[in-house]
Protein backbone atom coordinates (compact mmCIF):
# COMPACT_ATOMS: atom_id res chain seq x y z
CA UNK A 1 0.00 0.00 0.00
CA UNK A 2 1.85 2.59 -1.27
CA UNK A 3 -1.00 5.23 -2.20
CA UNK A 4 -2.01 7.71 0.54
CA UNK A 5 -6.05 6.41 1.21
CA UNK A 6 -7.51 7.43 3.88
CA UNK A 7 -10.20 5.02 4.26
CA UNK A 8 -7.88 2.50 4.56
CA UNK A 9 -5.97 3.83 6.83
CA UNK A 10 -8.21 4.60 8.80
CA UNK A 11 -9.05 0.99 9.35
CA UNK A 12 -5.05 -0.04 9.46
CA UNK A 13 -5.55 2.68 12.37
CA UNK A 14 -8.20 0.82 13.94
CA UNK A 15 -6.69 -2.34 13.61
CA UNK A 16 -3.82 -1.12 15.60
CA UNK A 17 -5.34 0.19 18.57
CA UNK A 18 -8.05 -3.07 18.45
CA UNK A 19 -11.18 -0.23 17.67
CA UNK A 20 -12.32 -2.58 13.90
CA UNK A 21 -15.04 -4.21 13.30
CA UNK A 22 -14.70 -8.06 12.58
CA UNK A 23 -15.15 -7.34 8.83
CA UNK A 24 -12.45 -4.24 9.15
CA UNK A 25 -9.70 -7.13 10.93
CA UNK A 26 -10.88 -9.52 8.61
CA UNK A 27 -10.14 -7.28 5.72
CA UNK A 28 -7.30 -6.22 6.89
CA UNK A 29 -5.69 -9.54 7.48
CA UNK A 30 -6.32 -10.72 4.23
CA UNK A 31 -4.17 -7.90 1.97
CA UNK A 32 -0.53 -8.11 3.23
CA UNK A 33 -0.20 -3.90 1.55
CA UNK A 34 -2.41 -3.49 4.73
CA UNK A 35 -0.52 -5.56 7.56
CA UNK A 36 2.46 -3.50 5.85
CA UNK A 37 0.54 -0.47 6.75
CA UNK A 38 -0.38 -2.05 10.36
CA UNK A 39 3.52 -2.63 11.45
CA UNK A 40 4.34 1.06 10.46
CA UNK A 41 1.38 2.32 12.85
CA UNK A 42 2.44 -0.27 15.22
CA UNK A 43 6.41 1.03 14.86
CA UNK A 44 4.83 5.09 15.28
CA UNK A 45 2.41 3.61 17.93
CA UNK A 46 5.82 2.22 19.84
CA UNK A 47 7.82 5.14 19.99
CA UNK A 48 5.27 7.44 20.50
CA UNK A 49 4.41 5.39 24.09
CA UNK A 50 7.86 5.30 24.80
CA UNK A 51 8.22 7.25 27.97
CA UNK A 52 9.92 10.25 27.97
CA UNK A 53 13.12 11.01 29.58
CA UNK A 54 12.63 10.89 33.68
CA UNK A 55 12.45 13.95 35.48
CA UNK A 56 14.43 14.63 38.55
CA UNK A 57 12.87 14.04 41.68
CA UNK A 58 13.91 17.58 42.84
CA UNK A 59 12.14 19.05 39.66
CA UNK A 60 9.34 16.95 40.30
CA UNK A 61 8.84 17.90 43.90
CA UNK A 62 9.50 21.81 42.55
CA UNK A 63 6.75 21.66 40.00
CA UNK A 64 4.30 20.02 42.70
CA UNK A 65 4.86 22.61 45.58
CA UNK A 66 4.59 25.54 43.06
CA UNK A 67 1.07 24.24 41.53
CA UNK A 68 -0.02 23.88 45.34
CA UNK A 69 0.85 27.26 45.93
CA UNK A 70 -0.96 28.14 43.29
CA UNK A 71 -4.11 26.42 44.64
CA UNK A 72 -6.67 28.71 45.56
CA UNK A 73 -5.20 29.03 49.52
CA UNK A 74 -6.45 27.83 51.71
CA UNK A 75 -8.49 24.90 49.98
CA UNK A 76 -11.76 25.47 52.05
CA UNK A 77 -13.38 22.29 53.37
CA UNK A 78 -17.43 22.69 52.86
CA UNK A 79 -17.90 22.94 56.32
CA UNK A 80 -16.06 26.16 56.98
CA UNK A 81 -17.69 27.58 53.49
CA UNK A 82 -20.90 27.30 55.34
CA UNK A 83 -19.37 28.20 58.84
CA UNK A 84 -18.33 31.37 56.63
CA UNK A 85 -21.19 31.95 54.98
CA UNK A 86 -23.29 31.66 58.32
CA UNK A 87 -20.58 34.07 59.93
CA UNK A 88 -22.06 36.85 57.30
CA UNK A 89 -25.50 35.40 57.27
CA UNK A 90 -25.55 35.62 61.11
CA UNK A 91 -25.56 39.73 62.13
CA UNK A 92 -28.24 40.44 59.62
CA UNK A 93 -30.28 37.45 60.95
CA UNK A 94 -29.86 38.67 64.65
CA UNK A 95 -30.60 42.01 63.81
CA UNK A 96 -34.07 40.29 61.89
CA UNK A 97 -34.82 38.43 65.32
CA UNK A 98 -34.73 41.43 66.99
CA UNK A 99 -36.42 43.74 64.88
CA UNK A 100 -39.39 40.94 64.26
CA UNK A 101 -39.36 40.45 68.16
CA UNK A 102 -40.15 43.95 68.89
CA UNK A 103 -42.32 44.26 66.18
CA UNK A 104 -44.42 41.44 67.68
CA UNK A 105 -44.62 42.78 71.07
CA UNK A 106 -45.85 46.09 70.00
CA UNK A 107 -48.23 44.14 68.02
CA UNK A 108 -49.42 42.24 70.90
CA UNK A 109 -49.61 44.71 73.55
CA UNK A 110 -51.70 46.70 70.79
CA UNK A 111 -53.60 43.63 70.43
CA UNK A 112 -54.47 43.44 74.09
CA UNK A 113 -54.81 46.57 74.17
CA UNK A 114 -57.56 45.92 71.52
CA UNK A 115 -58.65 43.23 73.37
CA UNK A 116 -59.63 44.90 76.74
CA UNK A 117 -61.09 48.03 75.47
CA UNK A 118 -63.15 45.29 73.05
CA UNK A 119 -64.14 43.46 76.28
CA UNK A 120 -64.89 47.08 78.51
CA UNK A 121 -67.16 47.57 75.60
CA UNK A 122 -69.01 43.87 75.75
CA UNK A 123 -69.07 44.12 79.30
CA UNK A 124 -70.90 47.38 79.50
CA UNK A 125 -72.95 46.24 76.85
CA UNK A 126 -76.03 44.84 78.84
CA UNK A 127 -76.13 47.55 81.11
CA UNK A 128 -76.48 49.42 77.90
CA UNK A 129 -79.33 47.29 76.48
CA UNK A 130 -80.67 47.49 79.81
CA UNK A 131 -80.72 50.99 79.70
CA UNK A 132 -82.56 51.17 76.15
CA UNK A 133 -85.35 48.93 76.97
CA UNK A 134 -86.43 52.03 79.38
CA UNK A 135 -85.10 54.81 77.03
CA UNK A 136 -82.71 54.55 73.53
CA UNK A 137 -81.94 57.84 74.07
CA UNK A 138 -80.86 57.40 78.26
CA UNK A 139 -79.17 53.98 76.81
CA UNK A 140 -76.10 56.17 74.86
CA UNK A 141 -75.39 58.03 78.21
CA UNK A 142 -75.64 55.03 80.36
CA UNK A 143 -72.91 53.42 78.02
CA UNK A 144 -70.57 56.10 77.75
CA UNK A 145 -70.89 56.53 81.43
CA UNK A 146 -70.47 53.24 82.20
CA UNK A 147 -67.24 52.73 80.16
CA UNK A 148 -65.99 55.61 81.62
CA UNK A 149 -66.28 54.44 85.02
CA UNK A 150 -64.93 51.20 84.07
CA UNK A 151 -61.94 52.84 83.05
CA UNK A 152 -61.25 54.86 85.64
CA UNK A 153 -61.99 51.41 87.76
CA UNK A 154 -59.44 48.97 86.04
CA UNK A 155 -59.48 46.96 83.67
CA UNK A 156 -60.99 44.17 85.23
CA UNK A 157 -64.13 45.87 86.85
CA UNK A 158 -66.92 43.71 86.55
CA UNK A 159 -70.13 45.06 85.43
CA UNK A 160 -71.49 45.01 88.63
CA UNK A 161 -69.09 48.36 89.98
CA UNK A 162 -69.61 49.39 86.21
CA UNK A 163 -73.37 49.78 86.46
CA UNK A 164 -73.76 52.04 89.69
CA UNK A 165 -71.89 54.96 88.43
CA UNK A 166 -74.53 54.49 85.54
CA UNK A 167 -77.02 54.49 87.90
CA UNK A 168 -75.97 57.13 90.14
CA UNK A 169 -76.23 59.56 86.96
CA UNK A 170 -79.67 59.65 87.14
CA UNK A 171 -80.28 58.62 90.88
CA UNK A 172 -78.33 59.83 93.87
CA UNK A 173 -75.38 57.27 94.57
CA UNK A 174 -75.80 56.94 98.25
CA UNK A 175 -72.78 55.14 98.74
CA UNK A 176 -70.55 51.72 99.47
CA UNK A 177 -72.11 49.61 102.17
CA UNK A 178 -70.26 47.02 103.74
CA UNK A 179 -73.85 45.53 105.24
CA UNK A 180 -77.58 46.28 105.55
CA UNK A 181 -76.99 47.97 108.31
CA UNK A 182 -74.77 50.63 107.43
CA UNK A 183 -77.08 50.82 104.14
CA UNK A 184 -80.05 51.77 106.78
CA UNK A 185 -77.72 53.91 109.00
CA UNK A 186 -76.96 55.73 106.07
CA UNK A 187 -80.40 56.03 104.63
CA UNK A 188 -81.91 57.40 108.39
CA UNK A 189 -79.16 60.40 108.27
CA UNK A 190 -80.45 61.01 104.35
CA UNK A 191 -83.98 61.19 105.93
CA UNK A 192 -83.81 65.22 106.17
CA UNK A 193 -81.94 65.43 102.88
CA UNK A 194 -83.35 66.30 99.70
CA UNK A 195 -83.68 63.02 97.56
CA UNK A 196 -84.81 62.18 94.34
CA UNK A 197 -88.09 60.99 94.50
CA UNK A 198 -89.25 59.33 91.05
CA UNK A 199 -92.41 61.96 90.56
CA UNK A 200 -89.65 64.75 90.47
CA UNK A 201 -87.30 62.76 88.06
CA UNK A 202 -90.57 61.92 85.84
CA UNK A 203 -91.12 66.11 85.68
CA UNK A 204 -87.36 66.70 85.53
CA UNK A 205 -85.67 66.74 82.05
CA UNK A 206 -85.85 64.71 79.42
CA UNK A 207 -82.87 62.82 79.91
CA UNK A 208 -83.52 62.19 83.39
CA UNK A 209 -87.52 61.08 83.01
CA UNK A 210 -86.21 57.29 84.18
CA UNK A 211 -83.85 55.38 86.36
CA UNK A 212 -80.99 54.14 84.31
CA UNK A 213 -79.75 51.77 86.79
CA UNK A 214 -79.59 48.34 86.46
CA UNK A 215 -82.55 47.67 88.46
CA UNK A 216 -85.00 49.01 86.10
CA UNK A 217 -85.11 45.33 84.39
CA UNK A 218 -85.86 44.06 87.67
CA UNK A 219 -89.37 45.79 87.66
CA UNK A 220 -88.86 48.15 90.17
CA UNK A 221 -92.02 50.14 90.60
CA UNK A 222 -92.51 53.94 89.74
CA UNK A 223 -94.36 54.39 92.49
CA UNK A 224 -95.50 58.07 93.08
CA UNK A 225 -93.67 59.63 96.36
CA UNK A 226 -90.88 56.73 96.59
CA UNK A 227 -87.57 57.86 96.67
CA UNK A 228 -84.62 55.47 94.47
CA UNK A 229 -81.15 55.63 95.39
CA UNK A 230 -78.55 53.91 93.86
CA UNK A 231 -75.90 52.35 95.54
CA UNK A 232 -73.12 49.85 96.69
CA UNK A 233 -73.80 47.08 99.02
CA UNK A 234 -70.96 44.47 99.37
CA UNK A 235 -69.66 46.02 96.29
CA UNK A 236 -72.90 44.74 94.20
CA UNK A 237 -74.44 47.50 92.76
CA UNK A 238 -78.28 47.87 94.22
CA UNK A 239 -80.84 50.20 93.77
CA UNK A 240 -82.72 51.33 97.04
CA UNK A 241 -86.33 52.27 96.91
CA UNK A 242 -87.48 54.40 99.70
CA UNK A 243 -91.51 54.48 100.62
CA UNK A 244 -92.01 55.85 103.73
CA UNK A 245 -90.30 54.02 106.74
CA UNK A 246 -89.59 51.24 104.22
CA UNK A 247 -86.62 50.46 101.92
CA UNK A 248 -86.58 48.19 99.06
CA UNK A 249 -83.00 47.47 98.21
CA UNK A 250 -82.97 45.94 94.67
CA UNK A 251 -79.63 43.91 93.46
CA UNK A 252 -78.81 45.17 90.05
CA UNK A 253 -77.37 41.66 88.56
CA UNK A 254 -79.57 39.01 90.40
CA UNK A 255 -82.60 41.56 91.19
CA UNK A 256 -82.75 39.96 94.58
CA UNK A 257 -84.50 41.69 97.14
CA UNK A 258 -84.05 43.19 100.32
CA UNK A 259 -86.40 45.15 102.48
CA UNK A 260 -85.42 47.17 105.48
CA UNK A 261 -87.81 48.58 108.10
CA UNK A 262 -86.77 52.26 108.67
CA UNK A 263 -89.34 52.72 111.42
CA UNK A 264 -86.96 52.81 113.92
CA UNK A 265 -84.65 55.90 112.68
CA UNK B 1 -6.62 0.48 30.94
CA UNK B 2 -4.72 -1.87 32.98
CA UNK B 3 -5.78 -3.31 36.23
CA UNK B 4 -3.01 -0.73 37.76
CA UNK B 5 -5.18 2.29 36.55
CA UNK B 6 -8.71 0.44 37.87
CA UNK B 7 -6.93 0.33 41.19
CA UNK B 8 -5.91 3.32 40.71
CA UNK B 9 -9.04 5.05 39.42
CA UNK B 10 -10.40 3.52 42.81
CA UNK B 11 -7.92 5.17 44.70
CA UNK B 12 -8.86 8.28 43.30
CA UNK B 13 -11.66 8.48 44.17
CA UNK B 14 -11.31 8.95 47.87
CA UNK B 15 -8.46 11.42 47.19
CA UNK B 16 -10.64 13.35 44.73
CA UNK B 17 -13.43 13.45 47.46
CA UNK B 18 -10.73 14.85 50.07
CA UNK B 19 -8.92 17.09 47.66
CA UNK B 20 -12.09 18.71 46.20
CA UNK B 21 -13.11 19.34 50.14
CA UNK B 22 -9.83 21.00 50.56
CA UNK B 23 -7.32 18.24 51.72
CA UNK B 24 -3.98 19.57 50.82
CA UNK B 25 -2.03 16.70 51.61
CA UNK B 26 -4.84 14.49 49.22
CA UNK B 27 -4.35 17.04 46.66
CA UNK B 28 -0.86 16.48 46.85
CA UNK B 29 -1.15 13.11 46.57
CA UNK B 30 -3.10 12.92 43.80
CA UNK B 31 -0.57 15.32 41.99
CA UNK B 32 2.05 12.95 42.45
CA UNK B 33 -0.06 10.16 41.32
CA UNK B 34 -0.43 11.31 38.32
CA UNK B 35 2.54 13.68 37.58
CA UNK B 36 4.62 10.73 35.21
CA UNK B 37 0.73 10.60 33.15
CA UNK B 38 0.86 14.54 32.80
CA UNK B 39 4.18 14.99 32.19
CA UNK B 40 4.36 12.14 29.38
CA UNK B 41 1.31 13.90 27.92
CA UNK B 42 2.49 16.91 28.21
CA UNK B 43 5.78 15.62 26.52
CA UNK B 44 4.43 14.33 23.38
CA UNK B 45 2.45 17.36 22.87
CA UNK B 46 4.87 19.69 23.38
CA UNK B 47 7.38 17.56 21.52
CA UNK B 48 10.38 19.21 22.98
CA UNK B 49 12.02 19.00 26.66
CA UNK B 50 12.39 22.60 26.94
CA UNK B 51 8.78 23.11 27.03
CA UNK B 52 7.44 20.12 28.98
CA UNK B 53 8.10 21.65 32.30
CA UNK B 54 6.51 25.01 31.56
CA UNK B 55 3.38 22.92 30.09
CA UNK B 56 3.56 20.34 33.06
CA UNK B 57 3.61 23.39 35.78
CA UNK B 58 0.49 24.41 33.88
CA UNK B 59 -1.21 21.49 34.18
CA UNK B 60 -0.91 20.98 37.73
CA UNK B 61 -1.33 24.29 38.52
CA UNK B 62 -5.09 23.76 36.47
CA UNK B 63 -5.69 20.57 38.18
CA UNK B 64 -5.14 22.46 41.31
CA UNK B 65 -7.42 25.14 40.96
CA UNK B 66 -10.15 23.04 39.30
CA UNK B 67 -10.33 20.24 41.25
CA UNK B 68 -13.42 21.89 43.51
CA UNK B 69 -14.93 22.27 40.22
CA UNK B 70 -15.09 18.43 39.02
CA UNK B 71 -18.24 17.09 39.52
CA UNK B 72 -17.53 13.56 38.95
CA UNK B 73 -19.69 13.40 36.12
CA UNK B 74 -16.64 11.99 33.95
CA UNK B 75 -14.34 9.98 35.27
CA UNK B 76 -10.98 11.30 37.26
CA UNK B 77 -8.67 10.52 34.75
CA UNK B 78 -10.54 11.92 31.65
CA UNK B 79 -10.91 15.46 33.57
CA UNK B 80 -7.39 14.91 34.42
CA UNK B 81 -6.34 13.92 30.68
CA UNK B 82 -8.65 16.89 29.73
CA UNK B 83 -7.26 19.72 31.88
CA UNK B 84 -3.55 18.90 30.48
CA UNK B 85 -4.61 18.53 26.99
CA UNK B 86 -5.68 22.00 27.48
CA UNK B 87 -2.62 23.51 29.01
CA UNK B 88 -0.88 22.02 26.49
CA UNK B 89 -2.75 23.63 24.12
CA UNK B 90 -2.57 27.30 25.69
CA UNK B 91 1.45 26.99 26.20
CA UNK B 92 1.67 25.92 22.28
CA UNK B 93 -0.99 28.94 21.53
CA UNK B 94 1.19 31.23 23.70
CA UNK B 95 4.57 30.16 22.66
CA UNK B 96 3.20 30.54 19.02
CA UNK B 97 4.38 27.33 17.83
CA UNK B 98 0.86 25.82 16.50
CA UNK B 99 1.86 24.44 13.67
CA UNK B 100 -0.33 25.46 10.28
CA UNK B 101 -3.08 22.39 10.23
CA UNK B 102 -2.37 19.60 7.90
CA UNK B 103 -3.69 19.94 4.26
CA UNK B 104 -4.96 16.96 3.00
CA UNK B 105 -4.56 17.52 -0.99
CA UNK B 106 -0.98 19.07 -0.25
CA UNK B 107 0.66 16.11 1.28
CA UNK B 108 3.06 14.61 -0.73
CA UNK B 109 2.55 10.67 -1.66
CA UNK B 110 3.89 8.27 1.37
CA UNK B 111 6.82 6.76 0.49
CA UNK B 112 7.01 3.26 2.92
CA UNK B 113 9.54 0.98 1.69
CA UNK B 114 11.33 -2.17 3.29
CA UNK B 115 13.94 -0.49 4.87
CA UNK B 116 10.71 2.32 6.90
CA UNK B 117 11.53 0.41 10.53
CA UNK B 118 15.30 1.11 10.14
CA UNK B 119 13.97 4.76 9.44
CA UNK B 120 11.70 5.08 12.36
CA UNK B 121 14.89 3.05 14.37
CA UNK B 122 17.64 5.09 12.85
CA UNK B 123 16.59 8.41 11.61
CA UNK B 124 13.08 8.95 13.30
CA UNK B 125 13.65 12.65 15.06
CA UNK B 126 9.67 11.76 16.55
CA UNK B 127 9.63 15.65 18.09
CA UNK B 128 9.94 17.15 14.60
CA UNK B 129 7.49 14.96 13.38
CA UNK B 130 4.91 15.53 16.03
CA UNK B 131 5.78 19.26 16.14
CA UNK B 132 5.05 19.74 12.29
CA UNK B 133 1.10 17.62 13.04
CA UNK B 134 -1.69 19.85 13.74
CA UNK B 135 -2.30 19.79 17.00
CA UNK B 136 -6.15 18.32 16.69
CA UNK B 137 -4.61 15.44 15.47
CA UNK B 138 -1.04 15.29 17.47
CA UNK B 139 -3.48 15.20 20.73
CA UNK B 140 -5.56 12.59 19.38
CA UNK B 141 -2.71 10.54 18.57
CA UNK B 142 -0.97 11.34 22.23
CA UNK B 143 -4.03 10.52 24.36
CA UNK B 144 -4.19 6.91 21.91
CA UNK B 145 -0.58 6.22 22.43
CA UNK B 146 0.56 7.60 25.71
CA UNK B 147 -2.10 7.22 27.43
CA UNK B 148 -4.08 4.47 25.99
CA UNK B 149 -7.22 5.83 25.97
CA UNK B 150 -9.82 4.32 23.78
CA UNK B 151 -11.89 6.13 21.32
CA UNK B 152 -14.82 6.78 23.31
CA UNK B 153 -12.67 8.09 26.11
CA UNK B 154 -10.59 9.86 23.80
CA UNK B 155 -14.04 11.52 22.35
CA UNK B 156 -14.64 12.78 25.92
CA UNK B 157 -11.77 14.38 26.58
CA UNK B 158 -12.13 16.10 23.23
CA UNK B 159 -15.70 16.51 23.37
CA UNK B 160 -15.74 15.04 19.70
CA UNK B 161 -17.59 12.00 18.14
CA UNK B 162 -15.62 8.70 18.87
CA UNK B 163 -15.73 8.69 14.59
CA UNK B 164 -14.02 11.88 14.71
CA UNK B 165 -11.39 10.59 16.95
CA UNK B 166 -10.89 7.26 14.74
CA UNK B 167 -10.81 9.62 12.02
CA UNK B 168 -7.80 11.97 13.37
CA UNK B 169 -5.54 9.27 14.88
CA UNK B 170 -5.51 7.73 11.42
CA UNK B 171 -4.61 10.98 9.32
CA UNK B 172 -1.98 11.84 12.12
CA UNK B 173 -0.33 8.39 12.01
CA UNK B 174 -0.47 8.60 7.95
CA UNK B 175 1.31 12.40 8.37
CA UNK B 176 3.62 11.12 10.38
CA UNK B 177 4.84 8.31 9.03
CA UNK B 178 5.24 10.10 5.83
CA UNK B 179 7.44 12.99 7.96
CA UNK B 180 9.47 10.48 9.50
CA UNK B 181 9.86 8.60 6.04
CA UNK B 182 11.37 11.82 5.06
CA UNK B 183 13.50 12.50 7.87
CA UNK B 184 17.59 13.18 7.03
CA UNK B 185 19.73 10.54 8.28
CA UNK B 186 21.58 11.22 11.49
CA UNK B 187 18.39 12.12 13.11
CA UNK B 188 19.02 9.22 15.38
CA UNK B 189 16.70 8.37 18.04
CA UNK B 190 17.32 8.87 21.92
CA UNK B 191 17.13 5.66 23.80
CA UNK B 192 13.93 6.76 25.77
CA UNK B 193 12.21 7.50 22.32
CA UNK B 194 13.51 4.23 20.62
CA UNK B 195 10.33 2.49 19.58
CA UNK B 196 10.14 -1.25 21.23
CA UNK B 197 11.30 -4.30 18.77
CA UNK B 198 9.03 -6.34 20.21
CA UNK B 199 6.11 -5.92 18.19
Amino acid sequence: MNEYDPILDEIVSAYVDGEATPAERARVESDPALLERVATFRQLHDAIASPPRPVDDERRRHLVAHALAEAPAPLAPVRSMRTRRFSAVAPIAAAAAIIAAVLGLGTWLVSTQENRDSDMATSAAPDALRGRDQAESDAGAAESSSMDATKSQGAVTTRASASAPAAASATPFLGRFADEAALRQALTERSSAPSTTIAAAAAGAGTTTGPTSGASSCGVADTAGATRYAAELRSRPVTVVVTGTRAEVIDDITCARTTLDLSNR
Amino acid sequence: VTPADRAGRVDDAGLVDLARRGDRHALDQLLQLHFDRVRSLCRRVMANDADTDDATQEALIAICRGIVRFDGRSSFSTWLYRVTTNACLDELRRKGRRPIAMERDALPLPAVTAGFADDVADRLALDDALAQLSPDFRVAVVLRDVCQLDYEEIGDVLSIPPGTVRSRIARGRAHLARLVGEQPAGNQLTGHDRPKQSE
